[in-house]
């Protein structure tokens, strides 16, 4: 359970969303044929429900949370994140943006040496010598199941090509 | 067959002129299926490599990149680098039916270059067994005599079995294809035939192949057959008997492909594999026993028959309006 | 030949030594392949099928079945240790069997889970031998509108999987459903939602999203949270299933194995919804309700049998009719085609022997799925000993490598790693991620078999009534939503009052 104000921010989030894809997202990026015979078989006809659906739940959170009963605060998750933590997740989502976009230029198996390692450093580097060691046979061995025993073409990346 | 030795011929004669293109292939060679496995590109494909392998020093890696009706994959194989490293198994529906009735596709067939067709699939119209309708001509009138009703799946909108039935309707001269018939998309050829099956559907025109087992169980009986000549297991009449030799274009194919740029010593080489390959008993076994006619045709030959083939269904999508859009 | 002459020529077919070994070597190739994520069966099945082409027609089929086998139960092992489920089948697994791995029970998940596997495949396999051609006449019943009326049905199972919030559950249903409309229009052909990219017209993988959405969060978690929770060893793989609790199981094992084989049997259904059904059934009737999802070990076994029950009826409509019900039977059929075998009802009047001796092997391979399936239980389970500072980065680089895998797709780890930010998002706001990963497997069913049904009708909706099958899930969804409304409305009265109560008490105090 949330606290209040988190649960009413969150049902008013949610009624944000649905709005946004009811009003804007449906309209402009489902491309309807230009005949359509019948009304239920239009491609925008599925996703106006469900955004439909989604608006009232959202509308059901926000006014649940508003006069349903309170929860003790103590009983409520925090949701505040703290300074280091905050940093941390900073990091965390630079490491995965990284990663994806290093792919295709350092291939896979590099990539994930890379992560794993900052990964370990980042978790506060207990285990380190286990975990060099992990975060470069892991990598090579998938990577050679991968290309050579399930025949997947992983990607190789421009610099360093392996065999 | 004669197409077949031809190409063993040419193919024999070139790989023996070109001793310095030797080089290709060092690596791996990577040929994408642009559908799901189980499917018949796919099956075809995974035929089709251990021949090739045994010919070629090289390794293949087959890989599959389904989606959007094969555009997802072969997409992928247009942006490739033209070293004759990434290949394309090219299919009818992507290749012929998808880009003459879609005109949003991402590609287009210039930005390929083929290097042979190995796999001919003639077009079945089929219906279930326990169906009024006893030959074309009772299908025919019923369309025409209660339109609007009678129904026909496919596996998908834009595939080989959704155009073939509004082909041959057309041959038929039935008009306003919008009203006068149902189309039921499924996702791939089986829901499609399962359909027809359990009475969802009234008829299916695709390929051979997925139709057989259940033409020889008795289960559907076929109407017609696009071949030139009547095909063993399938007791129904061919298009020309029929008086419709239009239709006999209808057919599916599957073929390897690669980016546009694929170099000329590349294609050659592939030419010769393939003509190897295609002789395979083991494989030559798995096509037929799935109603398909292995035949070879030269990189030329496959770019003029897919060039053909499409020039046949742009026009008829244009004249009757089919577009998708 | 007659019976007894069939079922004997069977037996000789399987009584020889390179049959077991087939099978055996099919089932241990499933189980590795369906414990590394990304490694379905279905891939392991394709990438078997071209080997099979040289062998002996009914050794090559043995060797494919015994990969399909393995390869639902492997599914399994990640599931557990490290929440990764490999395919949206053992999703359901992981809601119970991942929480029993961090109470140090992974040992005791894993057991069950086999038991659970095995016995719903043995069930499977008996009912494919005695119900075959039965079943098979029922499946054919199902055109659009019954699979349509039996799609919703199973969306009430939402209800089961949503936690303390059923409003939170609809709508993370709904976000599921939502996406799952993402690619190019089933009727129309054009795009929808695909926001001009290629790979988004394919729509989003299965797989990606399956694996953003359940183990990412935990490794985000983690990495917030890292250096408060002293890198604590799990270390406890070896906890044992106790007898009691396998015999407490028992009841739901036994629904979930029917459920399973009634699922199995109707083409292009699947093994998730029926894992998930049955997991849900076994929650309503459960004493310990409230302890599902949070490590009950009842789960596991209801949601292991749920999914193993299907894969001896998937059989079904392969054999006698011919149709290939999943991916993975699809390509069966070309292993029966290269030997000149046609499925279909053919088949048990031209080479009942085959069919025979793929029965006893199909018996045969429960067993070996049972001996198989321990050994590699105890090889796996060690996976649990990892520390978490090491294990969770290893779990990325795991989902990098399974998710591109699945369909060569740099697209798809982007889409695994925004998921995992969803999920992430969702854990926080404490909105379930059962119900939107059955919105996302059933939508795409729901949809286009609605819209196949109008199609039919042109539009006309009486045809979700048109038989007794259609009336039968319409009532019973009624019957089910009714009772979803009374229990949720009897758990807000209790809290109400309990919050009274406590507001009371604190005044008293105060």
């Amino acid at each position: 359970m949330l606290s209040r104000r988190d649960e009413i921010l969150t049902g008013l989030g949610v009624m944000l969303l649905a709005a946004a894809t009811l009003w804007w997202i449906i309209p402009t990026y489902i491309a309807i044929p230009r005949r359509v015979p019948i009304k239920a078989l239009s491609p925008a006809f599925w996703p106006t429900i469900i955004a439909w659906v989604m608006l009232i739940c959202g509308a059901l959170l926000a006014l649940r949370a508003a006069f349903g009963p309170v929860t003790p605060d103590a009983a409520a998750d925090d949701l505040s994140v703290s300074r280091a933590e905050g940093l941390r997740l900073l990091a965390l989502g630079a490491i995965l943006v990284g990663v994806y976009f290093a792919l295709p230029i350092l291939g896979m198996v590099w990539v994930c040496m890379i992560a794993f390692a900052l990964l370990l450093l980042l978790s506060g580097g207990s285990n380190l010598g286990w975990g060099l060691l992990t975060a470069i046979l892991l990598p090579l061995a998938l990577y050679f199941f991968f290309s050579k025993v399930a025949g997947v073409a992983i990607p190789q990346g421009q610099i360093v090509r392996l065999p | 067959m004669k197409t077949t030795l031809t190409a063993l011929g040419m193919g024999a004669a070139l790989a023996a002129a070109l001793p310095a293109a030797a080089e290709y292939p060092t690596r791996a060679i990577q040929m994408i299926i642009p559908f799901g496995p189980g499917g018949a590109t796919d099956l075809s494909g995974r035929a089709l490599a251990p021949p090739l392998s045994r010919i070629v020093s090289q390794p293949f890696v087959l890989t599959n990149r389904a989606g959007a009706g094969g555009a997802t994959g072969s997409v992928a194989v247009r942006d490739a680098d033209g070293d004759g490293y990434t290949l394309l198994l090219a299919r009818v529906g992507s290749h012929t039916v998808n880009p003459a009735m879609n005109p949003n596709l991402p590609y287009t067939l210039e930005e390929f270059r083929f290097v042979g067709i190995y796999e001919i699939n003639p077009v079945s119209c089929v219906v279930n067994s326990n169906s009024e309708f006893q030959t074309m001509d009772d299908l025919i009138n019923a369309v025409q005599e209660r339109p609007g009703t009678v129904l026909y799946s496919s596996s998908g909108v834009g595939s080989l079995p959704h155009f073939g039935a509004l082909m041959m309707l057309d041959a038929y001269g039935i008009g306003d294809l919008d009203d006068t018939v149902i189309h039921i998309p499924t996702e791939g050829d089986g829901q499609g035939l399962t359909a027809v099956l359990q009475g969802t559907s009234d008829f299916f025109c695709g390929s051979t192949s997925p139709a057989a087992p259940f033409i020889a169980s008795g289960q559907m009986r076929p109407l017609m057959v696009t071949s030139s000549e009547r095909l063993e297991g399938f007791d129904a009449p061919t298009v020309h008997e029929l008086g419709k030799p239009e239709l006999a274009a209808l057919v599916g194919w599957t073929g390897l492909a690669g980016p546009a740029d694929l170099p000329d010593d590349v294609v050659e080489k592939w030419g010769a594999w393939l003509a190897e390959a295609v002789q395979d008993e083991d494989f030559n076994r798995f096509m037929t026993s799935g109603g398909s006619i292995v035949e070879l045709m030269s990189p030329e030959d496959s770019v003029k028959f897919v060039n053909e083939a499409y020039e046949i269904f742009r026009r008829l999508v244009v004249a009757l309006n089919l577009e998708i859009d | 030949m007659t019976f007894l002459e069939a079922l004997s020529a069977g037996f000789t077919l399987v009584a020889q030594w390179e049959s077991i070994f087939f099978l055996g070597l099919g089932v241990t190739i499933g189980v590795i392949a369906g414990a590394i994520p990304g490694m379905s069966a279905t891939m392991a099945v394709a990438l078997t099928l071209p080997f099979t082409f040289a062998l002996q027609p009914i050794f090559g089929i043995l060797l494919l079945l015994g990969v399909y086998k393995g390869g639902i139960f492997g599914g399994s092992i990640p599931a557990i240790l490290i929440k990764t489920p490999g395919t949206p089948a053992s999703s359901a697994t992981a809601l119970d069997g991942y929480p029993m791995a961090e109470q140090g029970r992974a040992g005791e998940a894993l057991s069950m889970s086999l038991y659970a596997s095995c016995i719903a495949d043995l069930m499977s396999n008996l009912a494919l031998i005695v119900f075959a051609a039965w079943l098979a006449s029922f499946a054919l019943n199902f055109g659009p509108p019954e699979m349509f009326t039996l799609i919703v049905f199973s969306l009430t199972i939402i209800a089961g999987v949503s936690g303390d919030s059923l409003i939170k559950g609809i709508f993370a249903a709904g976000v599921g459903l939502m996406l799952a409309t993402i690619g190019l229009d089933f009727i129309a052909g054009t795009e929808r939602l695909t926001f001009g990219s290629i790979d988004m017209r394919g729509g989003l993988n299965f797989i990606a999203v399956l694996i953003g959405l359940f183990a990412l969060p935990e490794i985000i978690s983690y990495m917030r949270k890292s250096q408060a929770q002293d890198h604590r060893v799990r270390g406890m793989g070896y906890s044992k299933l106790k007898w009691l609790d396998f015999r407490r199981c028992l009841k739901s094992i036994f629904r979930g194995s029917a459920i399973g084989v009634f699922l199995g049997a109707i083409p292009g259904i699947g093994a998730a919804p029926s894992a998930f059904l049955s997991y849900s059934e076994a929650r309503r009737a459960s004493p310990n309700r409230e302890n599902f999802g949070k490590g009950e070990l009842e789960g596991v076994a209801a949601a292991e049998a749920g999914n193993n029950g299907v894969a001896g009826a998937t059989l079904i409509p392969l054999l006698s009719l011919g149709i290939p019900g999943d991916v993975i039977t699809a390509i069966i059929i070309g292993a029966f085609m290269v030997h000149n075998l046609t499925p279909g009802p053919l088949l048990f009047l031209n080479n009942a022997d085959i069919v025979y001796a793929l029965f006893i092997g199909l018996i045969a391979s429960s067993f070996l799925l049972l001996i198989i399936g321990s050994v590699a239980i105890r090889l796996f389970r060690y996976i649990a000993d990892v520390p978490s500072n090491l294990l969770f980065p290893g779990v990325l680089v795991l989902c990098i490598f399974g998710v591109y895998a699945v369909n060569n797709s740099i697209f798809d780890v982007a889409v695994m790693l925004v998921m995992g930010v969803v999920g992430y998002i969702m854990l926080l706001l404490r909105i379930p991620a059962a119900p939107f990963l059955i919105g996302f497997i059933l939508g795409p069913m729901l949809e286009n078999n609605f819209r196949q049904a109008m199609l039919m009708s042109r539009g006309d909706l009486s045809i979700f009534a048109r038989g007794p099958i259609t009336i039968l899930f319409l009532c019973l969804t009624v019957i089910s939503v009714v009772l979803i409304i009374r229990s949720t409305m009897r758990a807000a009265r209790l809290k109400r009052e309990m919050a009274s109560y406590a507001a009371k008490s604190e005044q008293a105090q105060g």
